[in-house]
């Protein structure tokens, strides 16, 4: 049979004639059926991604929102609140002046208009998004934040995990990253907070702009210039500032995992974090072997392993495990 | 550790940017998908729209931990087989390689899963696996795939005959099937042969 029917087939290329032979063979014939299945499949999938010109997606959008406006829009949530609370306060009154000041407590508390947002990404994702000060923020995987404004404005984060920020806006108001032992405080910038509550170490890197670090009683310790990251370690309390490569560390925004000269170890507590692995390591040796390189976090684990092989020679296991992280041994 | 997601709390109250993002970011892979089964691009884009109508409808609905993505894809898949089903109704065996091909369409939309929404993010794998194409393998493939020639357009274009623009084509795809099993864990058992 002409192997090229398929891609005739696909390319829209074939006669009428070569389609009546073919497809009466992938009628009587499931493997060539199953193949051309699959073969269908890789030629939608690299099409996915035809990017339609920006113009034409906007006509597209504009003809979606006008016919939005004629659609009854159900929007009793607000009033459904309102009227809520109009019960509730009469039910409060009669019930006594007692119940009054609680009442009054209650009411000041939605006018002091009090934000609080809770942010967060799972694991083996990301969350990218923009809070209403215009700061755009990234979260890794396991990461979550408590994103509070208080009356004076300043903005407070309670971090756990890793997270990017751009800040904007910050010349009135600051914003506070809270990670436990230290504060992080902004000044119009962009920097990478790393405090997993698990690991050891805090890690601030800045990319742009200037952030101070202080205690958790607020004083301060140091400002950083761009370039320099500070790694505080919970267990001596001590904090040690270096340049790095910034690149290397905001390369998870971009979805990779970027390391350079990192112990082998190192890289492999990264990857426990991000797919649902654990390692364990039979030649202790190993731990210290040292790598440099970028991966994209879309590919397997078992790439990963693959392409470690591939510059030293070390072994590895997977084994599956139904209700468990799956275990890989280096060995 | 689901938690406030700004973005679904814009879409529930009907925020127009966050639709207009929206859009963007998923109008290109939902066409195209809807283009491939189709092959009608008014079809495709009337089924698009009407799924991100149906989002507007379920609005109130959404949840913190909504999974758009999945959600507008299933609406354009459905969409999809229901036009296929109503074409081969509407054909009803007058035309019999018609009715085949039909049917292939709506056995090979069947088995897409949610994966070919993810493939945004291979997209880098699909890139490198096809620039590792043989030079000409890779030519045909990039000018029929991405620039829409015809074959006989490529033929001319590169001064060989349409046996060979298709005996490449055969081969790029041979070869990206072998070369991206690895890169694409989630389309293993689709693409493993």
């Amino acid at each position: 049979m002409d192997k090229d029917f398929i891609s005739k087939i696909l390319t829209g290329r074939a006669s009428e004639a070569e389609k009546e032979t073919y497809y009466r063979l992938l009628a009587e014939d499931k493997d060539e059926r199953e193949l051309f299945l699959k073969t269908k499949e890789l030629w939608v999938i690299t099409a996915a991604n035809n990017k339609i010109p920006e113009q034409t997606v906007d006509q597209e959008f504009a003809k979606f929102w006008s016919k939005t406006n004629h659609q009854v829009q159900d929007n009793k949530p607000s009033r459904k609140l309102f009227s809520l609370l109009r019960y509730a306060a009469i039910a409060i009154l009669l019930i006594g002046l007692g119940s009054l000041s609680s009442y009054l407590l209650l009411n000041s508390d939605q006018a002091s208009n009090h934000l609080v947002q809770k942010f967060s990404a799972e694991k083996g994702s990301m969350a990218h998004f923009e809070l209403d000060d215009g700061t755009v923020v990234w979260l890794n995987s396991e990461t979550e934040i408590i994103f509070s404004e208080d009356q004076e404005g300043t903005r407070n984060i309670e971090l756990k995990g890793e997270a990017y920020f751009e800040v904007k806006n910050s010349d009135k108001h600051g914003l506070l990253v809270n990670v436990g032992d230290l504060k992080i405080k902004d000044i119009g910038t962009s920097f990478n907070v790393k405090a997993y509550p698990d690991d050891d170490f805090i890690e601030t890197t800045l990319m742009e702009g200037a952030v101070d670090i202080l205690k958790s009683n607020n004083a301060a310790i140091t400002r950083l210039k761009p370039g320099e990251n500070a790694t505080y370690l919970k267990s001596d309390k001590s904090l040690n500032i270096k340049n790095v490569d910034v690149e290397l560390i905001s390369a998870w925004i971009d979805g990779k995992f970027a390391f350079r000269d990192k112990r082998l170890e190192d890289i492999c507590h990264e990857l426990e974090n991000w797919y649902d692995v654990k390692f364990r390591f039979e030649d202790k040796q190993l731990k210290d072997f040292r790598y440099s390189g970028a991966i994209d976090k879309t590919t397997t684990v078992a790439y990963v392993l693959k392409m470690l092989k591939l510059t030293t020679n070390i072994q590895y296991q997977i084994n599956n495990k139904p209700y468990e992280p799956d275990e890989i041994i280096i060995y | 550790m689901a938690g406030v997601n700004l973005e679904i709390v814009n879409l529930r109250n009907g925020v127009k940017e966050t639709y207009r993002h929206l859009y963007h970011q998923y109008y290109s892979m939902l066409f195209n998908l809807a283009y491939q089964y189709l092959d009608d691009a008014d079809d495709a884009k009337e089924i698009v729209q009407n799924a991100f109508l149906k989002l507007w409808e379920i609005k109130g609905q959404l949840k913190d931990n909504s999974n758009l993505k999945n959600y507008l894809y299933t609406l354009v898949k459905n969409g999809c087989l229901n036009q296929i089903k109503r074409k081969q109704i509407v054909n009803n065996h007058n035309n019999n390689i018609k009715q085949r091909e039909l049917e292939l369409q709506y056995e090979s939309l069947s088995r897409m899963s949610f994966d070919y929404m993810e493939i945004e993010e291979l997209k880098n794998k699909i890139e490198e696996a096809v620039s590792n194409l043989p030079e000409h393998c890779r030519k045909v493939f990039c000018m029929s795939r991405y620039e829409g020639f015809k074959n006989t357009e490529i033929a001319e274009k590169l001064n060989i005959s349409e046996k060979t623009v298709e005996a490449h084509m055969t081969k790029a795809l041979k070869s990206l099937r072998v070369a991206l099993k690895d890169y694409l864990p989630l389309l293993i058992s689709i693409l493993f042969q």
